[in-house]
């Protein structure tokens, strides 16, 4: 049978807040009463049948079609299931979201993956300002999780990010990394700079062909080191890794920078594959 | 029941309750790997006097550790979880933490936890750092060689020690080769170690002693040298009696070893001189746990 699938037009004129419209919410519920479930629209609340067609189908995954990027919260409070975003969403993707699987085939706004604390988020396209990042009034940003950004990520990712693992394919805008607290980044693109400023703990992979082994002010010189728990590390990340990197095994010896000591941060940031790195490298790029 | 001559004495050896974690270590190569399995399950054959009973269970190869590694499987066994915790934390801070290159991870999964990382992170002076991987949290405490990674806890089970048979010889000589057969054999069975020295204790002991502050003593009875005094148990023209003693996750692993042990033991009976296996039975008060000779070899 076809999963749930919610149609929106594609001349919505109002922002969409669909927070608990997921999978797990919607298990137990009739047609006409996912119909009839508040949602706001520009804060006012009204129900979900007057801006969308819904048509009925299993309720362990939600597919959602049409224009979507004027509706915010997508994904918010999921914490089982799969949903499917056929095209791009708005901001505050995946908010308060535990666990379950969210597949964005666009791209996604502001704020993505700032209230994620478990589960799976992938975004096919771009990724907005302050993806993972501590959201207006937050203290933390990104909690747990993955999240999944396979084009391009534009400015302060991760900021004060507290858990989880990001992985961006393409390029990653300035700020990344700003007072982050824990967690990990994987990068396999270009990476602008500034770049981990404050930062306290956590660990910032830097796998892209193109990155220069030079770390950011704050940061102790990177020197060689052997981190047996990257293979770790490297296990848990590699479905997620883009196609043109492929890493067999981890290298024997990486760069590593520390920081920001400049608030005695213990931060690091790791070169795996770089014009410096050691002969014996076992990451191959396409 | 007789096998290749060998009678094998119809009764049976007495174990207890006990709780059990196992211990992947992992290092650069095999030796540093063995180094630390061995010193850290050193002076651990009996809880009477060491806290703990622990072993190596067998070599894990690096596909299959955390770090992609050579690694060791221990087992360590206690009577309670309190004391597990502490032998744990003890032997492996001053044994696999010591050791270059190492590093420990969780052997089993459990609700029961045994804190192993979250003590020792404390060695790294504010220096450690914790990497939450796949839902499992790792510390990383920097040493002298790079970064000494342990796994914040493992888990923990309720688990069968002291599983045993005894082997009866003409001499002491074929008594020893007997017992190389046999643990050579058990060696392969999973979720078991033989905690004594080569896996074989040559103090069988009794439960309870004239002195009243011992719980144990020597078994007079299965003593060669005391037979004309006591009311020994060796048959005529046994010389020499060693006990084999087992400790394992299940029951089921405990006979599997028995079975396999006392088989290899008894294959070259004849040119061992051996004449007799028996078990440890004391009349019930040990253990809850009675393996039956025969119906273990069934």
């Amino acid at each position: 049978m076809k999963p749930l699938t919610i149609r929106f037009p594609s001349t919505a004129s109002h922002r969409l807040n669909l927070f608990g419209i997921v999978p797990n919410q919607l298990g137990d519920q009739a047609l006409t009463e996912i119909q009839q479930l508040t949602i706001e629209v520009n804060d006012r609340p009204t129900q979900l049948g007057n801006h969308c067609e819904v048509i009925d189908g299993v309720r362990d995954e939600l597919v959602l079609e049409g224009d979507l990027s004027g509706c915010d919260y997508v994904g918010g409070g999921l914490n089982s299931g799969r949903i499917s975003v056929d095209g791009s969403v708005g901001d505050f993707l995946a908010d308060r979201m535990t666990g379950g699987r969210i597949e964005v085939a666009g791209s996604a706004g502001r704020f993505a993956g700032s209230g994620l604390r478990g589960g799976i988020v992938n975004i096919a396209g771009d990724c907005g300002e302050y993806a993972a990042s501590a959201a207006p009034g937050a203290t933390r940003g990104m909690n747990g999780g993955v999240l999944v950004i396979r084009g391009n990520c534009d400015q302060w990712l991760a900021t004060r990010m507290r858990r989880g693992t990001i992985i961006v394919h393409g390029r990653t805008a300035a700020a990344c990394a700003t007072r982050m607290i824990a967690g990990t980044l994987a990068l396999c693109g270009p990476v602008d700079f500034p770049l981990a400023a404050n930062m306290a703990r956590g660990t910032i992979l830097m796998l892209g062909h193109q990155v220069v082994c030079t770390a950011p002010p704050g940061f102790t010189d990177p020197e060689h080191s052997e981190l047996s728990f990257l293979q770790i590390l490297i296990n848990d990340i590699a479905p997620y890794l883009p196609d043109r990197i492929r890493i067999e095994r981890t290298p024997p010896v990486v760069f590593r920078a520390l920081g920001d000591r400049v608030n005695r941060g213990l931060g690091e940031i790791i070169w795996i594959n770089t014009r410096f790195n050691h002969a014996d490298t076992h990451l191959a790029h396409a | 029941m007789q096998i290749n001559g060998v009678e094998i004495e119809d009764t049976f050896a007495e174990a207890f309750p006990m709780t059990a974690t196992r211990l992947i270590i992992t290092a650069a190569d095999r030796f540093w790997a063995r180094r630390a399995a061995e010193a850290m399950t050193g002076f651990a054959t009996s809880v009477i006097g060491c806290g703990c009973e622990a072993g190596i269970e067998t070599e894990v190869e690096p596909n299959k550790t955390p770090d992609g590694r050579p690694g060791i499987a221990v087992l360590v066994f206690s009577m309670s979880g309190k004391e597990l915790e502490k032998q744990v934390v003890r032997r492996v801070g001053q044994c696999v933490l010591t050791c270059p290159s190492t590093s420990v991870f969780a052997g089993m999964d459990s609700e029961k936890r045994v804190a192993l990382g979250s003590h020792l992170r404390y060695f790294g002076d504010g220096f450690q750092t914790a990497k939450l991987i796949g839902g499992r949290r790792y510390w990383r405490v920097p040493v002298v060689d790079g970064e000494f990674v342990a796994e914040e806890s493992t888990g923990r089970r309720d688990a069968v020690g002291g599983g045993n048979f005894l082997v009866l010889s003409q001499s002491l000589a074929g008594a020893l080769k007997a017992c190389e057969s046999a643990m050579d054999a058990m060696r392969q069975v999973p979720n078991v170690i033989m905690p004594f020295p080569g896996g074989v204790a040559r103090s069988g002991s009794k439960v309870g002693s004239k002195y009243k502050a011992l719980g144990a003593s020597t078994n007079d009875a299965f003593c060669p040298t005391l037979r004309p005094i006591t009311q020994s148990l060796l048959p005529q023209g046994v010389a020499a009696a060693l006990e084999v003693v087992i400790d394992g996750l299940e029951e089921i692993d405990v006979a599997r070893a028995m079975r396999a042990g006392i088989q290899a033991a008894c294959e070259f009976g004849d040119r061992y001189g051996l004449k007799r296996i028996t078990g440890g039975n004391y009349g019930g008060k040990l253990g809850k746990y009675h393996f039956h000779l025969h119906q273990v070899l069934a």
